[in-house]
């Protein structure tokens, strides 16, 4: 089944080499300037969606519910609201950090925030308080990020809303620079603890008893997803819907079991954003946002995907 | 199901807009009596552009309302604000009690409507390139009573335009300049054959290399940069771009084009003489002018064989 994955993998970066506004012969690709920018758009696809996938993964065996994703907890508005903060400031343009400090701050700020929020007295984190509290906090930073939106104009109003959509667009190499460690930092530590995440599912009391330190392993894995929502948020804007269908559709193809799970989820995550973005830069003579593509494409996907199972499929 | 309810239940639902509807235009028929003959004396321009061509005209004291951004001349920055570019704040602006408001990019369409029959006279513009601008200039001119400064100024900007024509005269169209637009660089953002940039261009004699594009301002993929290999870029940001023209020669895949190789980007005109539409609009095309034909090179420079 890897060996699937790694071929449509391989297969949509072929792909996006060959997409654009202008054909390149084989004959002239290696040294060709336009495959150089190609190939590091297809980087950061990889980048982004494994990140995307693989912290949605995180978070659905962490809270144990299939919506769960960046979104539902607010970490993806925490990072759009300090990347917003950054344009209107005038952060952003080119050769500044601004935006994706600003963007990785809000998201780390957010989740411990949330997670603040949902602490009892006694030290324990419930789910639910958890839940509600990462829409609330996701509400109320979306309704200051709409606030700046309503009230800035002209170019910026268009930076932001882009920003909001997402974009592999990557002029250089920073992108790349600022999402490849935390994601790759990520994966590897996922890949470690997927056991965990196994246990994780099972419920918090019975995984409690069969000896994992539950609150530990919540927090941990909950800064490792944030880092690399924030991450990826930082290089290419809010990116929706990745973290949520991607690891759901891993899940169908894979099963729950995690050490196979969260492979999987990068693996498809990566091929997802590659094709995204590759029908993105290429059907029109303008970029379209790939927040766009990905929901446009990746709902009736999922739907269908849904519908041919059977069985109840979460539980 | 009483079908005789149904039916009543449908009629009002479509019958009572209706009538409200008839109600309201019937009450809205307009009040506003015939515009007064004197010149108006108090105005409220919604768009620097405007601000400044009242200004040349002379007319600065009698603009009571501009926008956040009517910055020039620097007493602009005095007159009390009505809010953003086309985007009134409704109920400031007619605290102000203006007799004629002017207007360029009304956010809402209807505002205007609702402004005449308030009785204040609008005057809405667009200003897309230069013969809309001269035109502009004239109908704002009727419309402060100042018909021979606004025909005056015209002049002076056709004269302008006219110097900048001649740097360029007699090169073969195939042999101006290709110029890049960067509007913004995150996302790669430029302007196409329909803004005001690309008259600014041809005016300038140069070749907007996305004149094709319809869009004002799209979002292009920076593969076109590279395959348009244009001779100049213009970087023509809002805010300044003072790093900009260093960052983009360490762009993926950049380094390659001829504006680039050849150290041909522009970053160091002001923003506001390429963007604004008003009067210091045509000192922005003679100055970009002077930069895509310098003049002392008097021999066009050759031309390298376009390479791979």
């Amino acid at each position: 089944m890897f060996v699937i994955l790694l071929a449509l993998l391989a297969g949509a970066c072929a792909l996006s080499l060959l997409a654009g506004p202008s054909w390149v012969p084989l004959s002239e690709m290696p040294e060709s300037n336009i495959v150089r920018m190609r190939v590091a758009r297809i980087l950061l696809g990889i980048i982004a969606g494994a990140g995307l996938s693989v912290s949605g993964v995180i978070f659905q065996a962490l809270l144990r519910n299939p919506l769960a994703e960046p979104y539902v907890l607010g970490v993806s508005s925490g990072a759009g609201l300090g990347a917003a903060v950054a344009i209107v400031l005038g952060l952003s343009g080119t050769g500044v950090w601004g935006v994706p400090a600003l963007a990785f701050i809000g998201a780390l700020f957010t989740i411990l925030l949330v997670y603040g929020l949902a602490r009892t007295s006694s030290g324990a984190v419930p789910v639910p308080t958890l839940l509600l509290s990462g829409v609330i906090v996701g509400a109320v930073l979306s309704s200051i990020l709409m606030f700046i939106v309503s009230t800035s104009e002209g170019e910026k109003l268009h930076n932001v809303m882009w920003w909001l959509l997402g974009s592999l667009q990557a002029l250089d190499w920073r992108p790349l620079e600022i999402s490849a460690p935390p994601v790759a930092a990520g994966l590897l530590l996922a890949v470690l603890l997927s056991r965990d995440l196994n246990l994780m599912t099972l419920g918090e009391e019975p995984a409690a008893h069969l000896g994992l330190n539950v609150e530990q392993t919540k927090k941990l894995f909950f800064l490792v997803a944030s880092l690399m929502t924030g991450a990826t948020v930082a290089a290419c804007g809010l990116i929706g819907f990745v973290g949520l269908i991607v690891p759901h559709i891993a899940r169908l193809i894979m099963g729950p079991d995690h050490r196979r799970l969260v492979p999987a989820a990068a693996l498809a995550g990566a091929t997802f954003l590659v094709l995204a973005d590759s029908f993105a830069r290429s059907v029109l003579p303008v970029e379209i946002p790939i927040g766009v593509v990905t929901a446009f494409l990746g709902g009736p996907f999922f739907l269908f995907i849904l519908r041919r199972r059977t069985s109840p499929y979460w539980r | 199901m009483n079908r005789a309810r149904y039916w009543i239940a449908a009629a009002a639902v479509v019958g009572a807009p209706a009538v409200l509807f008839l109600c309201l235009s019937a009450r809205a028929a307009p009040a506003a009596g015939e515009p007064a003959r004197k010149p108006p004396q108090r105005i409220v321009s919604l768009a620097p552009s405007v601000t400044e061509m009242l200004f040349a005209l002379g007319l600065g004291d009698r603009i009571v309302g501009a926008t956040d951004h009517c910055d020039f001349p620097p007493e602009a920055k005095k007159i009390p604000r009505v809010g953003g570019l086309g985007r009134p704040n409704v109920e400031k602006l007619l605290s102000l009690s203006p007799d004629i408001v002017i207007a360029t990019d009304l956010e809402r369409k209807d505002l205007a409507e609702a402004l005449r029959r308030a009785g204040i006279n609008v005057l809405e513009l667009k200003i897309g390139n230069f013969a809309e601008l001269f035109e502009a200039e004239r109908k704002i001119g009727d419309a402060v009573g100042e018909p021979e400064a606004a025909a005056r100024q015209v002049r002076e900007m056709r004269a302008q335009l006219d110097a900048a024509a001649k740097l360029s005269a007699g090169v073969p169209r195939d042999r101006l300049p290709k110029v890049f637009i960067e509007v913004w660089s995150d996302p790669l953002i430029t302007a196409g054959g329909r803004s005001f940039l690309d008259d600014v261009i041809a005016r300038a004699g140069g070749v907007n290399v996305a004149h094709d594009l319809v869009q004002d301002y799209p979002t292009i993929n920076p593969e076109k940069v590279v395959q348009w290999n244009p001779d100049v870029i213009l970087l023509c940001y809002m805010t300044e771009a003072k790093d900009a023209a260093a960052q983009i020669a360490g762009r993926i895949g950049w380094g390659g084009i001829k504006a680039v190789r050849e150290g041909r980007i522009i970053a160091d005109i002001s923003p506001d003489a390429l963007l604004r539409p008003g009067p210091r609009l045509v000192a922005g095309v003679l100055q970009l002018a002077e930069r895509l034909h310098p003049p002392h090179a008097a021999q066009p420079a050759p031309r390298n064989p376009p390479e791979k």
